[in-house]
């Protein structure tokens, strides 16, 4: 499959705006597709998630300034197009105070557990049952307004700078969230690790 | 120089690891951690259960119908 950038740079009509554009999408495709599946959770969905963020992106594309950084602006247009289509809310969500966990929670539940702690290396346990779990599921159970830090700094890797800029919130509230989403989805894999030692005995015990 | 707590890296651990603290500090809870049976393997362990779920939550390509779709799109601008 030849890319896009390759087929406009061929073609007579692709303007040095459109082929640097084609370029650019060529990049980030994949990255913001992931992510688009991520917020969406649904393939098609995803699909047109990134084709309206590139139609987006081609209209203010004329006040991009070359050299600035393409990706966080691309994903901030992302962020923007599955806020303005799916989630309305999302900019204002509703922060129910539950209990709240430690940080690092699984670590520290580790270190309580007996249970863990009769197998040897409660470490390793623990991380071989969170192997098991569904970890996509437990990210997309996350609420709306926690699970965009944890994709944009855990998965993407950008900075907190970047992450504040792509959701338009201060850098505080990034922080307060990222982490909150962190801890709820520890929560949520110790949760399985806990529950899957209850149920394995007994599939091992119905197949042999 | 002041001394790191564990307390404090329990606090500051997942700035650390994303590398948002100042450098002095950076370098301060390093040295701890380096030398601290608390501290140690609870960085470890938290950076492995990050890079586990990194793992497992693997982005995968777009589909080659986006990618023509995307093309198409570009094309006719």
């Amino acid at each position: 499959m030849e890319s896009a950038a390759v087929a406009l740079n061929r073609s007579s009509d692709g303007t040095p705006a459109t082929r640097e554009f084609a370029a650019l999408a060529e990049q980030h495709l994949d990255g913001l597709y992931g992510v688009a599946l991520r917020l969406t959770r649904r393939k098609d969905a995803a699909e047109d998630l990134v084709q309206e963020t590139f139609l987006k992106a081609w209209r203010s594309f004329h006040t991009f300034q070359p050299g600035s950084n393409a990706r966080a602006w691309l994903y901030r247009i992302l962020m923007n197009a599955y806020i303005d289509t799916y989630r309305k809310a999302a900019r204002e969500p509703n922060i129910v105070e539950h209990e709240d966990v430690e940080e690092q929670y699984i670590y520290s539940r580790v270190q309580a557990s007996e249970d863990l702690r009769r197998q040897g290396n409660p470490e390793e346990e623990a991380l071989r049952r969170i192997m098991d779990a569904d970890v996509e599921a437990a990210l997309a159970g996350l609420p709306e307004a926690f699970r965009a830090p944890v994709i944009l700094a855990d998965l993407e890797e950008f900075s907190y700078k970047e992450i504040a800029q792509i959701l338009e919130i201060p850098i505080g509230t990034v922080m307060s969230r990222l982490f909150r989403g962190r801890r709820l989805l520890q929560r949520a894999l110790w949760e399985y690790a806990v529950q899957s030692r209850r149920v394995r005995p007994e599939r091992e015990g119905t197949s042999s | 120089m002041s001394l790191v707590h564990c307390e404090e890296v329990v606090r500051l651990l997942w700035q650390y690891m994303d590398r948002e603290l100042d450098p002095a500090t950076t370098q301060r809870l390093q040295e701890h951690i380096r030398g601290c049976r608390e501290c140690g393997p609870r960085h470890d362990f938290e950076a492995r259960l990050r890079a586990l779920i990194r793992q497992k939550c693997a982005g995968r390509p777009a589909p080659a119908v986006l990618r023509r779709r995307v093309l198409a799109l570009i094309r006719e601008l």
